[in-house]
């Protein structure tokens, strides 16, 4: 059925989507890890070349030291600069060019810069750091970037991969089921259609006016639980078979066809003492009748299920329309826009499977027929059916 | 009137203070052929900053200690009789005039 289609459609592309969400968060995750071990592998290739550096920067303090500054001539070298603090982080010389240096790292990096601190075995000139600062060519960030972008594809396709399997997989047993529910419902509208017609055929060929009035009380009562029946036929049998069936688009005269359906609910109606009031206009649409028909009866059956016993139905064509107004419990407006969904019922004390108005949403959107809903709980429901001229 | 005073005051008192490390500090020192500058260097040596370097120092010239003499040659320690203000001032003007801040190239 359509509805299991879309029903598991929608859990899956959640399911997905959830999933999809959850691995690109891990992916994240993986990728800022994945950079930071290739940051901690280049400052470390580097640190040899780095020892070094610090060393002929001390060695050469030291000399400066011993000679108690008359050499005061601070070492320059074309590979990297450097700068020397005291233990209060006071600079007593630099040739960086980054200011300001973090002295909590030994080995790290700023902007294009990478910074290495040795601390000198005593402090030559009152140095207590010697900052050693050589310049990153950020090679290594292309080569990163490409990596992550390219196996963080990888993953994600494999992942993506695996999320349709797996929520194919748990989905299994809920298609099953719909399987299950759509093959019990179509065999069971095929069982009802002969026996509920052929109740229906009869009762219509009894001359009820010749009967005991107890009797054709009863046979009223008969008459309306199996044209209840077969409302319900025949509104499955749409749901069943509404993509499949072609429509048959004539001028229907409304009024002519309300009129037909109006009397066919006649019975059910006076059950509860419900006045029926038809005020007609000339009012004509081109449509499928019997996908009208559909429409028509579910307004009509809501109209009186929901009504009060002795209230009003009214009922009124106009040039492009026409509504049926009920003086039931009416509908919130919480829940107005919630009523056209399947299987959504406002009030599960009087019985349906909640289709009804999905139905006349699924024949409305078909002809391209607007439905307005105006409402006062416990006052009155009016839902009017328009279309363009 | 009042800022007149003090700037004199400051003038008087620095003044005073290099007076004093140049004619109490400088003279005895060279007498004993202790050099000021191998012992600026030397604390510069154990203890790096300026402020470490001075209340290292201070703390010495205060309370003489052998063990903790940083004196070029091992020999008799002196002990010194300038008030802690006078000596701050006295050590401001050694650090100035010895100090590597500014004067590598």
């Amino acid at each position: 059925m359509a509805t299991s289609s879309l029903s598991e459609k929608k859990s899956l592309y959640n399911f997905l989507g959830l999933y999809i969400f959850l691995t690109l968060i891990i992916l994240l995750l993986a990728s800022l890890m994945y950079y930071r071990f290739q940051k901690e592998l280049m400052l470390s290739s580097h640190l040899p070349a780095l020892q070094n550096d610090a060393k002929e920067v001390i060695h050469r303090i030291r000399q400066m030291h011993e000679s108690l500054l008359e050499d005061n001539y601070y070492p320059r070298y074309s590979s990297f600069k450097s700068a020397i603090y005291d233990a209060d982080y006071v600079k007593i010389f630099s040739l960086l060019k980054g200011e300001s240096v973090d002295f909590h790292n030994v080995l790290y990096k700023r902007g294009r810069f990478i910074y290495f601190i040795k601390e000198p075995e005593r402090y030559y000139l009152g140095t207590k750091y010697v900052v050693i600062e050589v310049p990153d060519d950020e090679r290594w960030i292309s080569t990163t970037i490409k990596n992550i972008l390219f196996f963080g594809s990888i993953f994600l396709l494999f992942m993506a991969f695996l999320g349709y399997y797996l929520a194919k997989l748990f989905l299994r047993p809920m298609k099953n089921s719909f399987t299950l529910l759509n093959d019990f419902i179509k065999d069971t509208t095929h069982e009802l259609n002969t026996p509920v017609s052929t109740i229906l055929t009869n009762i219509e060929t009894i001359d009820k006016s010749k009967l005991d009035p107890k009797v054709a009380k009863k046979l009223g009562r008969i008459e309306i639980a199996a044209r209840t029946i077969s409302t319900i036929y025949k509104d499955l049998a749409y749901l069943l078979l509404h993509e499949k069936l072609p429509s048959t688009i004539e001028r229907i005269d409304m009024n002519e066809l309300l009129a037909q359906r109006i009397e066919y609910f006649k019975t059910l109606a006076q059950s509860k003492r419900i006045h029926i009031r038809f005020s007609k206009s000339p009012c004509y649409l081109q449509a499928d009748r019997q996908k009208m028909t559909r429409l028509i009866d579910n307004l009509l059956s809501n109209a009186i299920k929901y009504n009060k016993v002795g209230g009003t139905i009214r009922v009124v064509t106009f040039r492009n329309g026409f509504f049926i107004e009920d003086t039931g419990v009416g509908i919130p407006k919480s829940k107005q826009q919630e009523i056209f969904e399947r299987y959504k019922r406002l009030q599960s004390s009087e019985g349906g499977f909640g289709i009804g108005l999905n139905i006349v949403y699924l024949i409305a959107q078909e002809f391209g027929i607007h439905i307005a809903i105006d409402s006062k709980p416990n006052q009155f429901t009016r839902i009017t059916i328009t279309w363009d001229e | 009137m009042g800022r007149i005073t003090l700037i004199t005051l400051f003038c008087y008192l620095t003044l005073f203070a290099a007076d004093l490390f140049d004619k109490k500090c400088v003279p005895c020192h060279q007498k004993r052929g202790v050099g000021l500058k191998p012992i600026f260097f030397n604390y510069l040596l154990y203890h790096s900053s300026e402020r470490r370097v001075k209340r290292a120092m201070k703390e010495f010239l205060l309370h003489p200690d052998p063990k903790k003499s940083l004196l070029p040659k091992k020999g008799k320690i002196y002990r010194h009789h300038f008030d802690p203000k006078t000596l701050d001032k006295a050590l401001d003007i050694y650090w100035d005039r010895y100090k590597v801040i500014g004067k590598i190239k």
